[in-house]
Formats: structure tokens, C-alpha cells, sequence
């Protein structure tokens, strides 16, 4: 019965509660090498599905965050990105084809081998479009001047750098334990939001950015250095006294 | 706003555009920016937080934008980084246009 099967589920994990519970407690009575924490526990995989859930969103934006990371490592190019993904590609088949070489010859083996080099060809197609791709805008990059160049790949740095703080502020609101929102209640709002709404919101919130920045600029032309002040006035609003 | 997606700024990038089609990308930038923030400004709310917004929205009686430079400590953050990505598309894609 699918009942009694969530019951005794629901009375392991309770059981397994309070064993992590009293372990909590006489931890610090026992030697470090006695200590039975279990990461996958602490982490919530393995705590049912909803809890598993918000840890696979995490999990999710820690990689992306992590590969935005990768992006700036890389040099920050579009045909830098592909070239990495090729060599992924390559190291990809690599290993495939590592493991038919080192397989055995039974009829099983066989089968898999099969299903593993027509991974290797697609893969190996798919590389190909990429590559083509790489020599293509390679070939439009040189065509554009110096400065032309440079310009863009500012942007473009400016951007990857902008994907990887947006992906680490929302892992580091879910690490501080703000659960997210159901997303119904974001598509609904997002639907029952109007065209002029969303533009007025974005428009204020702008020109605020816009005069804080103004604001800060206006801070760092008027800041006075003096040693011999006890009191920094900066800007007109803000002065701060010396230690 | 209006000066986002300046003709200098698609100058500095190499792409020239005739009047029309000018249009069409900067309305085309701004509705995707406006998309982007309010998602990205949401995407931070928690439960409660997004129930308040909703309601104020359906009052009336208070600007959003103030409860949500407010409540939201990232939102200049938010703005700046959604614009860095949207001018690093453009520039990405400059090729195409």
C-alpha cells in the first residue's frame, strides 16, 4: 500500500531525526574520529523531494555561477566560450573512447559499445559545427579594427562578469535561508503586472541608480584630503571625523 | 533610459543602422530590460515580501518603486549588472545587426 510505505518513510526519517539530534548533542562528549555527520544529510539531499528541490535550485545557480567563473577564466571572447566548449567536446570523446578501448568483448559490452560511438558521432558532428563556427567569427574578429575589437570585448567581459554576481546573489540569498516564492504566485504576478507599471518601475529605479552614481562621482571629485583637519568633509552632505 | 542604447553607443561597437530599424532595437532593448529587472527583482523577493508588493500593487495607494527601493537592498545592483548584460548581448550579437 503506497500509504504505509510514506508512513514508514515518514517514521524512518523522524528516527533518523532523533539519532542526528542526540548525535548533535554528545558530539562534543566523543573523539573527532566517533563523529557520524553525514554531508548528504546536512546538505538536504536526501530529505524528501521539496527539500531536494530547493537544493537542486541551488545546486543549479552554484553551477552556473561556477561557470560564468570558468567564462571570466577563460578569456571572455564568444569564440574563446566556443573553443572551450570544443575542447570539452574532445575530452568528452576522449573518454568514451578510453572506455570501449578498455571494455570487455562479451555481448553485453558489445551492445553498450555500440550505443558509445554513436555518442562519439554526435558528438564529433556537433564539434565540427562548433569549429566551423570558431574559424568563422575568428575570421569577422580579425576583419575589425583594434579599438573596434577592444570595445567589445569590454562589453562582453562587463557582461559575464554581470551574469556571475547575478547568480552568486540569488545562491547567497537561498545560503542565508530566504526560501524562494512558489512560482505561481511569480507568474502571476509578472501577469497581472501592466506594460506601464513594469516601465514606471524601471524607469524610477533607474534614475535613482543614475543619481547615486552621479552623487558618488560628485563625492570622489570634492573629497579633500588634510591630515591636519580633524573632521573630512566630503561632498556637501557628509563629513567624518578623523581617529 | 533614452540614452541606453544611443547611436553613439551602437557607433562604439561598429553598427550602423538606418532610422527605423534604430527604433524597433532601442523599444526592443528597453522592453527586454523592463522584463529583465522586474525578474530579477522578483526572483530575490521571498514569499512574504512578494505577497506585500502584490498587494500594494492592487492598492494603489504606494509607488512601487519606493517599496522596492526600500525593501530590495540589490536593486542598484540588480540594474546595473542587467544592463551590463543587455549591452553585452548587443555587442555579442553586433555581428548580426
Amino acid at each position: 500500500m503506497p500509504g504505509e510505505k510514506i508512513k514508514s518513510y515518514v517514521q524512518q526519517r523522524e528516527q533518523r531525526a532523533e539519532e542526528a539530534q542526540l548525535d548533535y548533542e554528545t558530539a562534543p562528549d566523543r573523539p573527532l574520529d566517533d563523529l557520524k555527520t553525514d554531508a548528504s544529510e546536512i546538505l538536504g539531499e536526501k530529505t524528501g523531494f521539496l527539500r531536494g528541490s530547493y537544493r537542486s535550485v541551488a545546486d543549479n545557480l552554484e553551477a552556473r555561477a561556477s561557470i560564468a567563473e570558468t567564462k571570466v577564466d577563460i578569456q571572455s571572447t564568444r569564440e574563446k566560450f566556443l573553443e572551450y566548449r570544443s575542447n570539452a567536446a574532445q575530452n568528452k570523446m576522449n573518454r568514451i573512447n578510453e572506455r570501449i578501448a578498455n571494455s570487455s568483448d562479451g555481448f553485453l559490452a558489445k551492445q553498450i559499445n555500440r550505443q558509445r560511438r554513436q555518442s562519439v558521432d554526435k558528438l564529433s558532428y556537433k564539434k565540427g559545427i562548433r569549429d566551423q563556427h570558431i574559424a568563422k567569427l575568428a575570421e569577422r574578429r580579425q576583419k575589425k579594427p583594434e579599438e573596434l575589437r577592444k570595445q567589445i570585448d569590454k562589453l562582453v567581459d562587463q557582461k559575464i562578469k554581470a551574469v556571475e554576481r547575478k547568480a552568486q546573489r540569488v545562491v547567497m540569498r537561498r545560503e542565508k535561508g530566504i526560501k524562494p516564492h512558489q512560482v505561481a504566485k511569480k507568474a502571476e504576478f509578472l501577469a497581472k503586472l501592466t506594460p506601464e507599471q513594469k516601465a514606471k518601475i524601471v524607469r524610477e529605479s533607474i534614475l535613482q541608480v543614475r543619481k547615486q552614481n552621479i552623487k558618488k562621482g560628485a563625492l570622489d571629485v570634492s573629497y579633500q584630503i588634510d591630515d591636519t583637519l580633524e573632521t573630512r568633509q566630503i561632498g556637501d552632505h557628509y563629513g567624518r571625523t578623523t581617529e | 533610459m533614452d540614452a541606453l542604447l544611443s547611436k553613439k553607443f551602437l557607433d562604439s561597437i561598429g553598427v550602423s543602422l538606418d532610422e527605423s530599424t534604430y527604433r524597433a532595437l532601442e523599444q526592443h532593448s528597453q522592453e527586454s530590460l523592463q522584463a529583465r529587472i522586474i525578474e530579477a527583482v522578483i526572483d530575490l523577493l521571498d514569499e512574504q515580501q512578494l505577497e506585500d508588493l502584490q498587494a500594494l500593487r492592487l492598492s494603489g495607494q504606494f509607488e512601487m518603486e519606493t517599496w522596492l527601493q526600500a525593501n530590495v537592498p540589490d536593486l542598484n545592483y540588480i540594474i546595473e549588472d542587467e544592463i551590463a548584460i543587455l549591452l553585452g548581448d548587443i555587442a555579442e550579437s553586433s555581428d548580426k545587426l
